[in-house]
């Protein structure tokens, strides 16, 4: 039943068949085949979302940032960043960096993002004396790492799918989040400093302040959920809610930009983008009612346990009891960060989770995982795959944003690519720098 | 046709903006009521779900409409001409006899469930479980007709991978 369910999803996803129905399909086949009544897609469809009051946050982030967006948002992010570290060496890739990450933790989108400020830096940074092929990658690399900052959609997904705190998720991500931002920019000085790319002039402290206030409604907007939830005020949907209320006030009080009569185009959109993500959550679960029918996951986890503990033994007879489970676990984890690049780079990250997280929660919890820790590994090692040469999804969007090709773009990706990597290792080996703030709020 | 489809997104378009923006306004609503007037709203979140389900299949059919699912299509893209379009009509037959499919089986359950009622509201559980057979009537009316603009060779050709 496993192995009909498992080849049929991947032979129709070959097809250009949506995952979704890719996954309902399959489903289906599998339920056929063990001779279980079919009745059951009914009946899991439609009543998955009633358990999912989480899953509300969703399409009220995606509405937020849409509303924020169309007063200008990510151009008045952007001035603020310029004006912050634009006189630096390598600042404007810096800028990039940042307003990427800002404006992609608002919508959630790494494709998206790619397009808002890639469209708006990679004109800005070339005339500065970046090559272009390098903008272009550097905006595709750091749109993605926006996904981890909250509010992150797919730290969201992970934890409505996992059954784990959105609040702590959310909080789980900052860091590594800053550090994947660090990496980047790392990699963007030395760029900077070897081509020797001028320096811009200081901006004034005048300038400073002005852009500063222009992009002030956005900044509050990060901290209300930030501290609301920190705090313990909000729940993440109650935060959500908040956020949309507030970008609609300021749209129509301070930026001035938004009238009546755009909302229903804004909201069109915006619930088309979630329903796509709800949709998709409603066949996964039952993808995974059905993958569980066929106890995929444990046979999953049996077959990588035993595998790994093959492995040690054929490397040595005799260890010590705490350093192999300790082994074991480091070498189950090396075989899922591999094995999620791959996915990564085929599927979309928020399509990915639907698939990944049920196959891998049991794997996680039989070595003992934190399942914060893991869903911020899971989430880390996609958006890597997003930007994985050849297929990278973002990378597509990227080079049509940046009308560059491929090929000129790759040398530029694998030198982030290389560093994310690193900053990956160091966020599946070091579970403190994802687990300390969750902590925080228990 | 195009008189019908006209229709069609406008209907599918006025309620999805009636769902999301009611959602806002419950959620909202039932925020206010709990820090500001200390009481809170026994139907808000049970409005909120219904609100949600129907979004979701509504919006499922818009996004059918505009190829927002998210697909792979690396390996169609690699197929020439004619064997790209053999995969996918072959594609566009399944995904139609599923959506047939998924709209028979959750009106037989739309239909078994309707004696149960929603705890805090009170109404028959129907009225959450129809989004889905509902949803999934104007899924297929799109699937259809990309169906047969495939047919009829109006769908241009994916562009090839390089």
């Amino acid at each position: 039943m496993s192995i009909v369910l498992l080849v049929t999803f991947a032979v129709l996803l070959l097809l250009d068949i949506p995952v979704v129905f890719c996954m309902l399909i399959s489903a289906l086949a599998a339920l056929f085949y063990s001779g279980t009544d079919p009745i059951m897609v009914g009946l899991e469809m439609s009543r998955a979302m009633g358990a999912f009051y989480p899953f509300l946050a969703v399409p009220f982030f995606i509405l937020a940032g849409d509303v924020m967006n169309y007063g200008g948002l990510s151009q008045k992010i952007t001035e603020f960043c310029t004006a912050l570290t634009g006189h630096r060496r390598g600042g404007m890739a810096m800028v990039t960096t940042l307003s990427s990450q800002m404006v992609g933790a608002i919508s959630g989108s790494s494709s998206a993002t790619c397009a808002a400020v890639g469209g708006v830096m990679i004109p800005i940074m070339e005339k500065q004396g970046y090559s272009r092929p390098f903008a272009t990658a550097l905006s595709a690399c750091s749109g993605t790492t926006g996904a981890l900052i909250p509010p992150s959609m797919m730290l969201l997904i992970y934890g409505v799918i996992a059954d784990v705190s959105i609040e702590k998720m959310f909080l789980a991500g900052v860091f590594p989040g800053i550090l994947m931002g660090l990496a980047l920019m790392t990699s963007s000085f030395f760029y900077a400093r070897k081509t020797q790319v001028p320096i811009n002039k200081k901006a004034g402290i005048k300038k400073l302040f002005r852009t500063a206030y222009a992009s002030l409604a956005a900044m509050i907007l990060v901290l209300i959920i930030f501290v609301g939830i920190l705090g313990g005020i909000f729940t993440a949907t109650e935060a959500a809610a908040v956020a949309v209320v507030y970008a609609v006030l300021v749209g129509f009080l301070i930026y001035r930009k938004l009238k009546i009569s755009d909302l229903p185009r804004i909201l069109v959109g915006a619930g088309k983008t979630a329903s796509v993500l709800s949709f998709l959550l409603c066949a996964a679960l039952l993808f995974s009612w059905v993958l569980a029918l066929g106890k995929v996951p444990e046979t999953v986890a049996g077959g990588l346990i035993e595998g790994c503990e093959g492995l040690l033994c054929a490397i040595s007879s005799d260890w010590d009891p705490d350093l192999f489970f300790l082994a074991k676990k480091l070498l189950i984890l090396a075989a899922i960060n591999l094995a999620l690049l791959l996915i990564g780079m085929f599927l979309d990250g928020g399509a990915a989770l639907f698939i990944v997280v049920p196959v891998l929660m049991p794997i996680g919890k039989e070595i003992g995982m934190d399942p914060i820790h893991f869903g911020v590994i899971i989430v880390c090692n996609l958006i890597i795959g997003l930007v994985t040469p050849p297929i990278g999804t973002t990378l597509f969007v990227a080079s049509g944003v940046g009308k560059v090709s491929m090929e000129s773009m790759i040398p530029h990706v694998l030198r982030f690519l290389g560093l994310m990597l690193l900053v990956q290792l160091i966020v599946t080996y070091i579970p403190p720098i994802s687990t300390f703030f969750p902590k925080l709020i228990q | 046709m195009t008189v019908f489809f006209r229709a069609l997104d406008r209907v599918l378009e006025t309620l999805l903006v009636m769902a999301l923006g009611s959602m806002c306004i419950v959620v909202a609503l039932g925020i206010f009521f709990r820090f500001v007037l200390n009481d809170s709203l026994s139907w808000a979140d049970e409005v909120a779900m219904l609100l949600l389900v129907w979004m979701t299949f509504l919006g499922a059919a818009l996004a059918m409409r505009d190829k927002a699912h998210y697909t792979f299509s690396y390996f169609v893209r690699t197929l020439n001409g004619k064997t790209q379009r053999f995969v996918r009509v072959l594609g566009s037959l399944l995904t139609m006899a599923m959506i047939l499919g998924l709209l028979y089986w959750s009106t037989k359950v739309t239909l078994e469930i309707r004696d149960w009622v929603m705890p805090a509201l009170g109404i028959s559980r129907a009225f959450a479980y129809g989004a889905c057979p509902v949803g999934t009537l104007f899924l297929f009316f799109y699937a259809l007709r990309d169906f047969i603009r495939l047919c009829q060779n109006q769908t241009a050709p994916l562009e090839q991978n390089k």
